[in-house]
């Protein structure tokens, strides 16, 4: 035995059992700090520590699988996928309480909740949200919330209970019944049998054998082409990884199968959901170098317009005041394998108006209906930002038809951002391609085609939002604080992952708004002709 | 050698010490090694513990002679997490251990070579201990490590580290 030595002369393996034995994170990388060896060291035994580390996060070790544990930057990937960042708006943040908000939680019995507002930043919690929670057995749980007021509890008539925070105050939610919160089967969501449309599609595909998969269609999905992508719906699980229930193996095995098609041309959607999966995709993608495409739904929809609108030859015939804009190679190369040697469907043009339009409230000539011969993606304008807007910060997200005037960071084109979510989707550049902005509100800046609850940070549910765009022709797009967006003009409902009631309380509101309906039926007619 | 259930364990520094059969299972090791040689009456040599080390080994089995028994080997992973996550260590085990730096570490090692997993988690949660709350430099006066990192060298990973540390 030697006769003498100091900690570093013991075994790797001890060391690494120290660090691993009671070491907090931050300890761990303070050790870390002390000298090059030691770094060195940790460097080449991380995969040790990170297990320890990733184990409570990763039961099933689908990151550890993920991961090249052979890899030089190891330690480093490993580290940047237990930073944490915002369950909500995905912005990795520095681990300060002040951002990382706890609080108590409405409902103490509710698991997902707590864990949620543990995960949130302090912006997000600001926001009004609404959760809905899919228990994956038909029934959904609504929660709402509005800044930090307490949630109360409703029973609604048939005995199930809703967590609902009376406290919303607003013409839409003065109209909504208790009943109406009905807890519908995702099935329910679907228009015209879609769903067992869908299945079939799938089982037809013999994709039902191999793939293992809680996906849903969106209606949206159904109307435009009855051809269903794949959808994981990763928000579903943040539940169950919490309690390690039996249905996270299914949903990981799901996620692997669907990364697997992905690399077969198959798009394939991620809805962001728990924080797990996010760090599980991006692990994937940093160990096999590869993007998936993650497809919005207002993407996918204006992929599907367009390309039917071009089989039909409607496409640019006013030359004058149209631009075409084909996905060039360079950007198929950045949307992915899947697009690029995707089925010939993947393949669409975009074309906007060349508008002169300098400011954004010259809406009325958008519209798909109004020139059944030109179907256009609203213009892009110009938008004036002004400078005490909050929005003033988010304006850059825009980048390619925005007037940015400001020096502000974007929050969307951060790539602090960008990590957990965008650069494995690859949706930031898709986002930034089919955003339009259609108007804004106040300091709300109004976007069509954008996921992101940051675009449209101050949109709100008040009647009036709806009323002044309806009036102006314009789209409408409604903003729940998960990050969806509902854009809705004359003829056309965009849904992305709304829940019931969202749907329940813009068609309320547009009853009493307009004949859109009716317009909607023409449209579905014309495009079925 | 095993006489009416006593071993002698033989030191790297020839120092000869007779414990109950019990109290020398409480190591894998020459658990082992009694199960393989039967019954003799030849010391068992321990090349890599020295004696000063051993008889603190040696106090430590005896206090813990009954102990548990060691887990089957297929048990000992679920075991051997599970206690390692468990952060309490009892007061005698404390005392036990509270001693210099370089001893702890041989402590640690012998502890290690003899397969005495208890031992070797007290040993390295100390150490963890003693690492816990402190800063880098605080850290490398603790075990005497030379910083060898240039100031550049020091900021940039300070500041990669700066997510987490600052919380």
């Amino acid at each position: 035995m030697r006769k003498s030595f100091h900690l570093l002369q013991l075994p790797v393996e001890i060391i690494m059992k120290i660090l691993t034995s009671r070491l907090k994170l931050k300890d761990f990388l303070k050790f870390r700090q002390v000298s090059k060896k030691i770094a060195a060291l940790i460097n080449l035994n991380s995969k040790v520590f990170f297990k320890c580390y990733l184990q409570v996060l990763d039961p099933f070790n689908l990151i550890m699988d993920l991961l090249d544990t052979n890899a030089n930057n190891f330690f480093e990937v490993s580290l940047s996928l237990m930073k944490p960042f915002c369950f909500l708006c995905l912005k990795s943040k520095k681990h300060n309480p002040a951002f990382f908000f706890i609080k108590e939680a409405g409902c103490k019995s509710n698991v997902f909740l707590k864990d949620f507002n543990k995960r949130s930043c302090w912006e997000c919690l600001q926001k009004p949200w609404i959760i809905e929670i899919d228990k994956r057995n038909g029934e959904k749980i609504i929660l709402l919330e509005e800044n930090e007021k307490i949630n109360s509890k409703i029973e609604t008539s048939d005995g199930r209970s809703i967590f609902s925070n009376v406290a919303i105050e607003n013409d839409i939610y003065n109209q909504f019944q208790v009943d109406d919160i009905d807890v519908v089967p995702e099935v329910n969501t679907l228009s015209e049998g879609a769903w067992d449309f869908a299945q079939q599609e799938i089982k037809e595909k013999q994709r039902v054998s191999t793939l293992n998969i809680h996906w849903r269609i969106s209606f949206n999905e159904f109307i435009f082409d009855k051809h269903p992508d794949i959808i994981v719906d990763t928000s579903v699980p943040e539940q169950s990884c919490q309690e390690f229930n039996t249905e996270t193996p299914v949903i990981l095995n799901s996620l692997k199968k669907a990364i697997e098609l992905s690399q077969d041309g198959f798009v394939i959607k991620i809805l962001r959901g728990s924080t797990f999966f996010c760090t599980g995709l991006r692990a994937y993608e940093i160990k096999h170098s590869v993007k998936i495409f993650g497809e919005t739904e207002e993407e996918y929809i204006l992929r599907k317009r367009f390309q039917k609108a071009s089989n039909k030859g409607s496409f640019n015939q006013n030359n004058n005041t149209e631009k075409v804009t084909q996905l060039t190679t360079k950007n198929e190369k950045t949307l992915g394998k899947a697009f690029k040697e995707g089925p010939s469907i993947r393949k669409y043009k975009l074309t906007y108006r060349n508008f002169n339009s300098d400011i954004p409230s010259k809406f009325s000539n958008v519209g798909f209906n109004k020139n059944k011969n030109n179907y256009v993606i609203p213009p892009i304008p110009r938008i004036l930002v002004k400078e005490n807007s909050s929005f003033i910060t988010l304006a850059p997200c825009i980048l390619e038809n925005i007037l940015i005037e400001s020096g502000h960071d974007c929050s969307v084109c951060d790539p602090i951002y960008m990590r957990p979510f965008s650069a494995i989707t690859n949706e930031h550049s898709l986002l930034l391609r089919s955003c339009h902005v259609v108007g804004y509100q106040g300091t709300s800046v109004v976007c069509r085609g954008s996921k992101s609850q940051i675009i449209a940070q101050n949109s709100t549910f008040e009647s009036p939002y709806y009323s002044i765009y309806l009036n102006e022709g314009c789209d409408i797009v409604v903003n729940n604080s998960f990050g969806n967006l509902f854009a809705m003009n004359e003829d056309w409902a965009i849904g992305t992952n709304l829940s019931f009631k969202e749907n329940r309380n813009l068609i309320n509101c547009l009853k009493k708004n307009g004949n859109f309906f009716d317009e909607k039926r023409k449209w579905n007619k014309e495009m079925e002709d | 050698m095993v006489v009416s259930s006593k071993v002698i364990l033989s030191s790297s520094d020839a120092q000869s010490f007779t414990v109950e059969k019990k109290v020398a299972e409480r190591s894998i090791l020459l658990k082992n090694m009694l199960e393989d040689i039967g019954d003799s009456e030849e010391p068992i040599p321990l090349p890599n513990v020295s004696g000063k080390v051993l008889k603190k080994v040696i106090e430590y089995c005896e206090h813990h002679k009954d102990d548990d028994p060691a887990p089957a080997e297929e048990e000992r992973e679920v075991f051997d997490n599970a206690r390692s996550r468990n952060d309490e260590i009892s007061e005698w085990d404390g005392t036990f251990i509270t001693c210099e730096n370089e001893e702890l570490f041989e402590i640690i090692l012998a502890a290690n070579y003899l397969d005495i997993k208890p031992l070797l988690d007290l040993g390295c949660k100390t150490v963890a201990n003693m690492i816990r709350g402190k800063n880098a430099e605080q850290i490398r006066e603790l075990f005497n490590i030379e910083n060898d990192f240039t100031p550049e060298e020091e900021e940039q990973i300070r500041r990669e580290n700066e997510w987490a540390v600052d919380a």
